[in-house]
């Protein structure tokens, strides 16, 4: 009885879950399909699920003549460099208030400080910045990014670090304190190894913030020098021309990375997500 | 003290390389960088741009930018006094807030510019701050003209029909019967450009002023409610949309060409940057050989009157590379290059080339060029408010194309808004 209920939601729930997956597959799909269409095949009149003839010279064309490698390659580095002062700074941040003896009230005003971040507006902040990064010579420089982009991580840096620290038991640091290791010691042989896979997951959730953030690269960049990926695909939209193609290529390129680092790094993510950032210990 | 010593010749040697570095150097720089609109407008720009590099060295950046983004990095880059640019490529209706803002150098007093007699006078009139003739802003009155702009891509808004189904429409009321008698299904009679604010006014104003309507008269009043305004509103959002094809109101340039390229369209205003991208573009186009270009057709006014949308070259104030940035502009513009240039795909200004038979033949609508640009194309009002005016005057005619709003409602309620708007800028 019990066996032929569960085959009757088997039964319900399977084509429910079909259909949620082609939602949510679909738009990828076309994407990918899109992106291996022919310039003529866009233009015709009927559309066409498939194409026609796949050829790979949109992504030729997005990358090599439209010369979008560079700011793909800017992309790259200023997440990366996003991530690492970002969970440099959080670090920081972090490691006192969860494993000194740090009194309550600073504690909860740090992260006090840091929610409040998270609740910034990025176009509140855009035009002082702007005129900051003039005033010091940062404009159309990757640094100018980097900086912004570690700003508005940090929060969720902390928080993430915070709930992935504490949940390293306290009494395994102080093993190490009283076999004679230093603090230092203790803390880049005990604590990093065992908080690495948070570290990983707040590594690749500010990675991918970053490598879709337009807003500042748009305001704060105006060359090849220092544009990111997103810049660029926006300019696929001309005047009077969309170029679907090329704009799909370059979508499906800029997909690609940070699906990749999700996929590899999913269960620290998941984790991370669930347990690091809402729980309060 | 040796150290000190170290440090003010240090010091004095910056302060030299600064001074080295002024606006307007005749130094020879290793690298000139433009901003430039992306899309078809800048294509032959960047085809001959490494010709330059290879006669004299200097390298030419080209830095693309969509339109509206465009515009909003130049007022930016200005505002800071950044001297990122050398060259800016900026369309016609932005001329006078630059102007105004006097972001630009003057290329006449500053590096010689005269006036060529192959190139029209309507040409060099649209770079030119205070405008020459029409209505000046308050601000501008009274200040010396001056060259701030040259033209590097010579559009002015024309008709296409299909010439294989029909003949050439003189009159806005034949482009309304032909558009009527030649409906059907999958086919539509005139494919209106509607999607609010630059758009739609663009697809508009060439109609209103054949109509004898215009946004304003010469002393700046709001005329845009006026009856034979109200008229033009009236035969775009009614008696063209029966004919035209579904959801006008979302349908951009992209869409359009889209359209009349799969052969779905009869007739609609074009730029001549959609002809060279898609409608004569035998890659993609069904519809070469069988499109006709033509100036704009005549209204009850009497007169057909195109629409100016130039794309020029200028250099802004804060480039450290003003002389080298004139030699470019003045190597781009000469006919030698220009020949290159359209062989590239390149729109001129030249009457020499517009009119010269071979190139006639490869480009089949030079001819209706050449001819808008004799008959003195209207710009759009030569205010630095024109992109607020705009935006008013395209959201409003979007809602009465897309039927939330009646004509007299819609004309009004723009009307009033403008009117706002003048007042505060001090119009």
């Amino acid at each position: 009885m019990r066996r032929r209920g569960r085959r009757w939601r088997a039964v319900l729930i399977t084509p429910v879950l079909a259909v949620i997956v082609v939602l949510y597959a679909f738009p990828i799909y076309w994407l990918i399909a899109t992106s291996l269409k022919s310039r003529s095949q866009l233009f015709q009149a009927t559309l066409s699920l498939f194409p026609e003839a796949p050829t790979l010279q949109p992504y030729a064309d997005v990358l090599i003549d439209r010369g979008m490698w560079i700011l793909l390659r800017n992309s790259i580095v200023v997440c990366g460099a996003t991530v690492v002062l970002a969970l440099t700074v959080g670090l920081l941040i972090t490691y006192p208030i969860t494993r000194l003896d740090v009194s309550p009230r600073v504690r909860a005003g740090v992260l006090n400080w840091a929610l409040s971040l998270r609740f910034l507006p990025p176009i509140a902040v855009v035009v002082p910045y702007f005129a900051v990064v003039r005033t010091v010579g940062l404009y159309d420089q990757p640094l100018a990014l980097i900086f912004i982009y570690s700003l508005f991580n940090l929060p969720f840096t902390i928080w993430m670090l915070k709930g992935f620290l504490t949940e390293i038991p306290r009494e395994i640091e102080e093993a190490a304190l009283a076999d004679g290791a230093s603090r230092w010691t203790a803390f880049r042989h005990i604590l990093l190894p065992l908080a690495t896979p948070g570290l990983l997951a707040a590594g690749v959730i500010v990675f991918s913030f970053s490598w879709s953030e337009f807003l500042f690269a748009l305001i704060l960049t105006s060359t090849p020098n220092a544009q990111t990926f997103p810049v660029g695909v926006q300019g696929l939209v001309t005047q009077f021309e969309i170029i679907w193609n090329d704009m799909a290529a370059a979508g499906t390129i800029a997909m690609l990375l940070p699906l990749v680092l999700m996929v590899l790094a999913r269960r620290h993510v998941v984790a991370g997500l669930t347990f690091g950032v809402v729980r309060e210990k | 003290m040796r150290r000190i010593k170290w440090a003010a010749l240090v010091i004095a040697a910056l302060l030299i390389g600064a001074c080295q570095q002024a606006p307007g150097s005749g130094q020879k720089p290793a690298k000139l960088t433009i901003a430039a609109v992306q899309g078809n407008e800048d294509a032959a720009l960047k085809a001959v741009a490494p010709l330059y590099e290879q006669k004299t060295g200097i390298k030419i950046e080209i830095v693309e930018f969509p339109y509206d983004q465009l515009y909003e990095k130049l007022v930016t880059t200005f505002k800071a006094n950044s001297a990122t640019y050398d060259l800016v490529m900026m369309d016609d209706p932005w001329m006078p807030k630059f102007g105004t803002d006097e972001s630009l150098q003057p290329l006449d007093s500053s590096y010689g510019f005269k006036r060529d007699s192959d190139i029209p006078d309507v040409v060099y009139d649209v770079g030119t701050w205070p405008p020459p003739r029409g209505a000046v802003p308050p601000a501008a009155k009274g200040k010396a003209a001056h060259l701030i702009g040259i033209t590097i891509v010579g559009n002015v808004e024309m008709f296409m029909y299909r010439s294989d189904k029909g003949a050439a429409p003189k009159t806005w009321d034949e482009v309304k019967a032909n558009a009527d008698k030649n409906k059907a299904a999958n086919f539509y009679g005139y494919l209106v450009r509607g999607k609010a604010t630059n758009p739609v006014v663009a697809d508009f104003l060439p109609i209103l002023w054949s109509f004898g309507g215009d946004v304003f008269d010469q002393n700046w009043n709001v005329t845009i409610d006026n009856a034979a305004s109200l008229k033009a509103v009236k035969f775009l959002v009614q008696d063209l949309k029966a004919a035209a094809q579904p959801g006008p109101e979302s349908t951009d340039a992209a869409d359009r060409d889209r359209l009349m390229a799969i052969g779905q369209g009869y007739q609609s205003t074009v730029w001549p940057g959609e002809i060279t991208s898609v409608i004569q573009n035998a890659s993609v186009s069904q519809v070469v050989g069988k499109v006709a270009y033509i100036p704009m057709p005549a209204g009850p006014s009497g007169k057909g009157v195109g629409m100016m949308g130039n794309w020029l070259l200028g250099v802004p104030k804060a480039s450290p590379n003003g002389q080298a940035a004139a030699d470019f502009i003045t190597w781009l513009t000469s006919t030698e290059t220009q020949k290159t240039y359209v062989d590239n795909g390149g729109i001129p200004a030249r009457k020499s080339l517009l009119n010269d038979s071979a190139l006639n033949q490869k480009n089949p609508y030079f001819s209706a060029l050449a001819k808008s640009l004799d008959a003195v194309p209207n710009w759009r009002p030569r205010t630095d408010q024109w992109n607020a005016v705009e935006t008013i005057l395209g959201t409003n005619l979007n809602a009465a194309l897309a039927g939330t709003a009646t004509p007299e409602a819609a004309v009004q309620k723009a009307a009033d808004a403008i009117r706002t708007l003048m007042k505060g800028a001090g119009y």
